[in-house]
């Protein structure tokens, strides 16, 4: 990510030097793990007229009697918020979601690499999918259905 | 020719290479051992033949030492060519230099490659040679000895000669502890583990196992990956799938880097077990595959055929889950493995051959065909493994089916669970008492859903009833034994707890936690280990009668549920009359419970946002409804308004019951079995009270105040005091005891179930061994009544700890709380106790105010 590329007709000393600040950056201020394939991940969407929903990063722990996390994540874009609880089954998630305002909404859940599953929220927003492998994920909510003009996604998260 | 400085040299220089090759290969580095010895090797063969005693003597034992490192990584045959060439040697020396040691000692690796590759007949017969030879000065030649003792007695444990196996281990032992032969000991007393694997007594070859690790990992850490191996072999037999395959994963790649190949393939064929077991056939055909092109490399053709059935194996588990007809080529393919493996003299494996194709004989209809097979199947013997003893139950049993006799049928299933009980009786841990139900669940299943299928009004479903009690959660059965305590289970307790309480610091920091994480894993994984071992777990009770059942119910009434193929339904014992009752369809229940269970979990947060409060808690009402028509509404004309005893079933026990509709404030025990609830249900003495309080959760100083003025008498044990050993200590001997704390259910290990303390963690494991363990216990706390449900309906987690080791009534949490919510929950409990009130009715009056955000149950005998 951070190479630097040595100009046309420059000192041989000059590459050398370069070529040692590359070294150098790289060392001091690498590129987060993952975020390239975040960004190619995340530009793979079809529609980019989106809405993109802020996560919520609430402490866990708090006003609960438990000292683990639970896998509980919500996001939250305008008047629209989705929360969900991951349970872990054998290698994969099952993501029980609630979606408020309440509504029949679409869901679709996308791991890099494992394409998407989809499904439709029940009149109060709850959804359920199972089997869902693990990895970089990200939700895409159609709000009031997959006719809808309105297109919500959340961050690209590694769960 | 050189001279004899010359010859010096060179004696020293391949000398010290061979003292460095056996260092490697000792520790299994056998690639290493190769290249060193054949360096040392070319160094003397530099050097010329030599009639020079000392050269003649090196020469001989570096060609001794590259033939069991050849044989192990390479070929047998290079490696008992070596032997052939150091055969010639000994006559080359005078009878000063004792040829016939060395020639003892040339024969004695002829049999240890032998018996690598399985050809046991052959290797007996060199070491009845070579032993009578080094006995005659035995304290002289010690090493020598008790080596071969242990090799033959390897010798004689695979060719079935349990005794004389036995024998030559004692005197091996006794010979390596009086010469400080450490490492000796440390193998003989693995194999000794291997002996008592061999004839079924898992917590004995457990113990043994651990003392070799103790000796391998101070003196040769390098034979660790091999006793994993082992100790996943006996996990396996005991039932414990999960944990098999753990150990297995860990000792594979070690075994890999050493390309200890025999090692690779046994543990990949003892891994494919444990990936049927998970139902992941796919897996565990590859890894037999792979396993088999390792032996047949090896011309290792008994382990080649045992890895070829474990594939078998595997194809024919996947066809019996299967609805379909299976194949009738594969019950052919398995008959004539079952000739090649008896042939071999593998007569176990043959069996297990011949079951498996009379099983699927069976699902085709071929009844005439399975019965001929099954009449040559032998009976089983002393050393035969329990799962094949039920195998032949269920084969048995399956054919008196297909014949049309349900009581022949019953008898067989009968005659196995009395031989699996006496099984299960000897185990030490509730770990182990709780996986050996997993060879009799085919067979549980068989029978119940004979009886359910016949089930006729009163007597139907009285015997319904009698064979949910005789096939599920046999652990709440046994009356424990006091524990004979390890020290070093105590220490490493102990650091779990450290470890734990530090990450738990660093999370709250926002710190990274991720070695401490791994770290914790590795000493829970070393902790459960010992676990296993310890001394027998209890004195086994009987099963309950339906009649004794009956008679102590009282006014109350017992729902007992079972699922079966995709049907839940339900005995219902009341005023000694007995009653089946179908419920809603069992997918559907399921999911549905899934989906209450994340509600409520998600609701718990007293800080929840208001807009997410009210979306969970319509979809949970919803979904308590949809649960309340599936399973309250079929019960409610046999149950009435009676008090209620439930008997859940696998994924119910996770079900807050009192959030269903129609039996908000109705009092409520959830027991494992009826025999569990008739055990717990004596007059329980409620003092001396103790008030535990832990750290971190905001409402305990006064949930815990509130307490005091209800029991103005109670122990007070919080703040700084609260440590484990205080808690422990102060919960001995208590008749109420109530804990606020953090708490946390461990799914993948339930004993390691915990609630948080000042310094870490208690743990499930520790309650259970309490002396007098609390006669009541409410745990102010997450998920502490959840449960891991093992094959057999064994459900266990922190609340079923406390219960299997004699509390009578526990009152937690099925889902996680918020703290301002329990801590009024456990105020309007308490109030009520203390007056008398029996716990199942207290904690439905106080969880009726708000049933969603109260997932508290009661336990045991309320």
């Amino acid at each position: 990510m951070n190479e630097i590329q040595a100009p046309e007709g420059a000192h041989p000393g000059d590459e050398a030097l370069l070529a040692d600040l590359d070294r150098l950056l790289a060392v001091c201020d690498p590129p987060p793990a993952g975020l390239v394939e975040r960004v190619q991940f995340a530009l793979e969407l079809e529609d980019l007229d989106v809405e993109v929903a802020r996560w919520e990063r609430a402490d866990q722990l708090a006003g609960v009697r438990s000292s683990v996390d639970q896998g509980t994540i919500t996001f939250t874009v305008s008047d629209l918020t989705v929360m969900i609880n991951l349970t872990k089954v054998g290698r994969c998630h099952r993501i029980d979601g609630w979606l408020v305002p309440a509504g029949e909404h679409g869901v679709e859940v996308r791991v890099a690499g494992h394409g998407s599953s989809a499904t439709v929220s029940d009149e109060g927003g709850r959804f359920v999918l199972d089997s869902v492998p693990r990895g970089t994920t990200q939700i895409v909510i159609s709000v009031g259905g997959a006719a809808s003009r309105r297109t919500v996604v959340t961050p690209a998260v590694v769960l | 020719m050189a001279g004899p400085r010359e010859l010096k040299r060179v004696l020293a220089r391949s000398g010290q290479l061979h003292a460095k090759a056996a260092d490697a290969s000792g520790n299994l580095h056998n690639v290493d051992a190769v290249r060193l010895l054949n360096r040392a090797l070319k160094l003397l063969d530099s050097f010329g033949p030599c009639g020079e005693p000392d050269w003649v003597q090196l020469r001989a034992r570096v060609l001794i030492s590259l033939a069991i490192a050849e044989a192990e990584v390479g070929s047998t045959a290079t490696g008992l060519a070596r032997l052939d060439d150091a055969a010639t040697l000994p006559r080359l020396l005078p009878e000063s230099s004792a040829p016939h040691l060395l020639s003892a000692v040339i024969d004695a690796q002829r049999a240890l490659v032998l018996c690598r590759v399985g050809r046991f007949t052959e290797a007996l017969d060199l070491f009845d040679a070579i032993i009578p030879v080094l006995g005659r000065d035995a304290e002289d030649n010690a090493l020598p000895l008790s080596r071969n003792l242990m090799n033959r007695a390897l010798v004689h444990m695979s060719l079935n000669k349990p005794d004389a196996a036995l024998s030559d281990l004692r005197r091996c032992i006794d010979l390596a502890e009086r010469h400080g032969l450490v490492r000796i000991e440390g193998k003989a007393r693995h194999n000794f583990g291997d002996q008592s694997q061999l004839v079924g007594d898992i917590p004995e070859a457990l113990r043994y196992y651990e003392q070799a690790a103790r000796i391998y990992e101070a003196e040769i850490p390098g034979w660790l990956p091999r006793l994993r191996l082992d100790q996943g072999r006996a996990l396996l037999t005991a039932g414990l799938g999960e944990e098999a395959a753990r150990h297995l994963d860990e000792a594979l790649p070690e075994l890999r880097r050493n390309r200890a190949i025999q090692d690779v393939a046994e543990a990949e064929v003892a891994r494919a077990a444990a990936a049927i077991l998970d139902g992941d056939f796919a897996l565990a055909r590859r890894l037999a595959a792979d396993a088999r092109r390792r032996f047949l490399r090896r011309g290792n053709e008994r382990w080649a055929e045992v890895a070829a059935l474990a594939r078998l194996r595997a194809n024919a588990n996947e066809a019996l889950e299967n609805e379909r007809r299976p194949p009738v080529r594969l019950s052919a393919e398995l008959a004539e493995h079952a000739t090649r493996l008896a042939e071999l003299g593998l007569r176990d494996e043959a069996a297990v051959a011949r079951l498996l194709a009379v099983r699927l004989h069976l699902r085709r209809g071929a009844v005439d065909a399975a019965e001929e097979l099954l009449a040559q199947i032998p009976k089983p013997r002393q050393t035969t493994p329990v799962d094949h003893v039920m195998l032949l139950r269920l084969c048995r049993a399956e054919l008196a089916v297909a014949r049309g006799s349900s009581r022949a049928a019953l008898a067989q299933a009968r005659a196995g669970f009395v031989e699996l009980s006496r099984v299960r009786d000897r185990m030490g841990g509730l770990d182990l008492v709780c996986g050996t139900a997993v060879h009799g669940q085919a067979l549980g299943r068989l029978a119940v859903g004979l009886v359910l299928g016949r089930a006729r009004g009163n007597a139907g479903a009285r015997r319904v009833f009698a064979w949910q009690e005789r096939t599920r959660a046999q652990v709440y059965r046994y009356e424990p034994l006091p524990e004979i305590a390890d020290p070093v289970l105590a220490r490493l307790i102990t650091q779990m707890r450290h470890v734990q309480r530090i990450a738990q610091q660093n999370r709250l920091d926002g710190k990274p936690v991720g070695g401490l994480e791994q770290r914790y894993v590795r000493l829970q994984r070393e902790a459960s280990r010992l676990g296993w071992y310890t001394s027998q777990w209890g004195k086994p009770r009987p099963v309950c009668t339906p009649e004794q059942v009956a008679a102590d119910l009282g006014e109350r009434a017992l729902v007992s549920i079972t699922g079966h193929g995709d049907r839940l339904s339900a005995v219902v014992v009341r005023d000694g009359r007995f009653r089946l009752v179908g419920l809603g369809a069992l997918a559907e229940t399921v999911e549905i419970t899934k989906q209450l269970h994340a509600d409520l979990n998600v609701l718990a947060p007293d800080h929840l946002p208001a807009p997410l409060v009210e979306a969970v808690t319509h979809s949970a009402q919803k979904r308590a409804r949809l649960l309340d028509r599936l399973l309250a509404e079929p019960l409610a004309d046999a149950i009435g308004d009676r008090e209620l005893v439930i008997v859940p079933f696998g994924p119910l026990y996770a079900l807050p019951w009192a959030a269903l509709p129609s039996l908000r404030g109705r009092p409520l025990s959830i027991a494992p079995s009826a025999t569990a609830w008739r055990t717990a249900a004596v007059h329980a003495e409620p003092e001396p009270v103790v008030l535990v309080g832990g750290p971190g959760v905001p409402g305990a100083i006064g949930e815990v105040r509130e307490l005091r003025s209800v029991y103005p008498g109670a122990t007070l044990v919080d703040g700084p005091n609260a440590t484990s050993q205080a808690v422990l200590a102060a919960l001995d001997g208590s008749g109420l005891a109530h804990l606020v704390a953090h708490g946390a259910h461990e799914p993948a290990n339930a004993l390691f179930s915990r609630l948080d303390l000042v310094d870490g963690p208690l743990f499930a494991h520790e309650t259970a061994r309490l002396r007098h363990p609390p006669e009541r216990v409410v745990l102010a706390a997450c998920e502490l009544a959840m449960s891991h449900i093992r094959p057999g309906e064994e459900a266990l987690g922190f609340a079923g700890a406390l219960l299997a080791g004699g509390s009578r009534t526990v009152v937690g949490a099925v889902a996680r709380v918020g703290d301002t919510a329990a801590a009024e929950a456990m105020t309007d409990l308490h109030r009520l106790l203390a007056k008398g009130t029996s716990p199942a009715l207290a904690l439905a009056e106080a969880t009726a105010a708000d049933p969603l955000r109260r997932p508290f149950l009661c336990l045991g005998a309320g």
